[in-house]
């Protein structure tokens, strides 16, 4: 990251090493020291707390539990989803990849579907699934399943014709070529769809627990509405915001100590 | 693998080997041809078993496709879907491109001032992992149920999506021609409005495209939840008074809305690329 691009920026390599961590740190600090000012200029404390209110809050919903318990059931839902719409994902993805007469059929759906959200199935899903958390599972499956499947997909097209044609000069079959050459060349691609997928799945789950739910970050969110509690709110969102982070991270670490070479960058 | 025998273009074909196998392209070539007929069949296959399958089924449950399709043109030729349409796409485009104008300018700013850079770093990295869903309720507590809590939450979705991809194509101008306008004379505010910003241009459209998507995803739960107008609340309200087939007119329309923004988008990106490559 030493080697700067852009025309207008600082050009000295020595001024780099120190300055981002100062300018990082100051940059939040000012983010704290402006929101307690906007805070205090508010009549009304509840409307916008403060950073003090807010870590109250914070420490309220962590010493009583119930701030875990929203994580679990968002988690679990999110986790559980994602599993199954990536394994049904790649499936699909191979299957259109390897044979076009699938393909073709499923074309149709999957350019139509993907722009149909999982949230707007919500109201459908609970009427058919009830309001348990299998119309949760479902929806943040349908959600992966194409990001998946559609990436994977790329990776087939991506394969190059040079590596196919070597592979069968060399004697492969149908399924060793499938094996040994078309599957792991889409990995990759497989594991980018995964990575964009989960943030539709926090997406979809986060509208679920606020249409149709009684647990989960979701509604710990729009039910403090009722309450006006607008520090619980600001825990939700904050601790949504550092679940997605740790999440993203997590599925790059195992990627990285699973997958060997299909691993993914950063 | 047939050959359609009237095709055209499966008839200038070379004749398949000996081996067997056929040369990939010309095999690609033969499938194009097959395609459409794929295509159609497997659509028709679909609407007979949603057909037959809503026979077993009371119409709450699962509208027949001839109820919905019915269920459809009513509601075209009442101007139910079209003002419904109309509120939900004003409200996206309006909080599109306020996000996207604001992203924009911050993601070159970004990109090309370094403390600026630094200053925005932690807050793109943060705010990007939370959905921008999560806004709605706190956006309805200050500003109400009107049309502005909506607005910014699709401006929200779009803007660090934007942000992020505009500082990406900021860093991906290649070098060579940074240098060749630096050593054509260009000076720094040339550079960046004659090199940087056009070198860009793919990847914001990129970014507006993703962005797009998150919108179209964020304003059906906004409507739901606090709206009188708009395919949110259309599909809300069709819930609550049980019309399947209301609800599957709205979640169509949605899909059919979100998919012609989208190939918009693809149309000027290619344009856009073609002019940069």
């Amino acid at each position: 990251m030493t080697t700067t691009t852009a025309p207008t920026r600082n050009r000295n390599p020595r001024n780099g090493r120190g300055l981002p961590l100062i300018i990082y740190a100051c940059s939040i600090a000012i983010f704290f020291v402006a929101w307690y000012a906007i805070s205090a200029r508010f009549a009304m404390p509840i409307l916008f707390p403060g950073p003090g209110r807010t870590f109250a809050a914070l420490v309220q919903l962590v010493e009583d539990g119930s701030l875990a318990e929203d994580i679990a059931a968002s988690l679990a839902r999110i986790l559980a989803g994602f599993a199954l719409g990536s394994i049904l994902g790649l499936i699909l993805g191979l299957l259109m990849g390897a044979s076009r007469l699938i393909r073709f059929a499923v074309d149709p759906y999957v350019n139509f579907l993907r722009f149909i959200s999982g949230i707007a199935w919500i109201p459908l899903a609970t009427m058919w699934l009830g309001l348990g958390e299998s119309s949760k599972i479902a929806v943040v499956a349908y959600v992966t399943v194409f990001a998946v499947a559609i990436n994977t997909l790329a990776g087939y097209g991506a394969i190059p014709l040079a590596r196919i044609r070597a592979a069968r000069a060399l004697g492969a079959g149908r399924r060793q070529l499938f094996f040994m050459v078309e599957l792991p060349s889409c990995i990759h691609f497989a594991l980018q769809g995964m990575r964009l997928a989960m943030a539709g799945a926090f997406l979809t789950v986060v509208a679920a627990e606020m249409i149709a739910a009684t647990s989960g970050l979701g509604f710990l969110i729009s039910s403090s509405r009722q309450f006006m509690a607008t520090d619980t709110m600001f825990v939700g969102i904050l601790t949504l915001g550092a679940l997605g982070f740790a999440v993203d991270k997590a599925f790059l670490l195992v990627s990285w100590l699973t997958l060997g070479k299909y691993r993914l960058a950063r | 693998m047939p050959v359609d025998g009237t095709n055209a273009a499966a008839a200038r074909a070379p004749r398949p080997r000996a081996s067997g196998r056929r040369h990939p392209d010309e095999a690609r070539r033969a499938a194009r041809s097959l395609a459409p007929t794929i295509w159609s069949g497997s659509i028709v296959v679909f609407l007979l078993v949603w057909q037959f399958a809503s026979r077993f089924y009371p119409p709450a449950l699962l509208p027949s496709p001839l109820r919905t399709f019915h269920t459809l043109i009513e509601s075209i030729d009442s101007g139910l879907l079209l003002d419904h349409a109309q509120a939900t796409l004003g409200r996206v485009v309006a909080g599109f491109l306020l996000g996207a104008a604001v992203g924009v300018s911050l993601g070159l700013l970004a990109g090309s001032v370094r403390l600026a850079r630094l200053a925005l770093d932690p807050y793109v990295n943060f705010f990007r992992f939370v959905p921008a869903i999560a806004l709605l309720t706190p956006f309805v507590v200050w500003f109400g149920i009107g049309e502005l809590p909506k607005v910014l939450l699709i401006a929200f979705a779009t803007l660090f999506i934007t942000i992020l991809n505009t500082i990406a194509g900021v860093d991906d101008v290649p070098r060579n021609r940074l240098r060749a306008a630096r050593m054509l004379g260009a000076t720094p505010s040339q550079i960046f409005a004659l090199v940087v910003v056009p070198s860009t241009i793919p990847y914001i459209l990129t970014g507006m495209r993703i962005a797009m998507g998150v919108s179209f995803a964020s304003i059906v739960v906004a409507e739901m939840t606090s709206a009188d107008r708009g395919l949110g609340y259309l599909l809300g309200y069709a819930q609550v008074i049980s019309a399947t087939d209301l609800q599957f007119v709205a979640i169509v329309c949605l899909g059919a809305m979100g998919w012609a923004v989208d190939k918009t988008f693809q149309l000027l990106a290619r344009l856009a690329f073609r002019q940069f490559p």
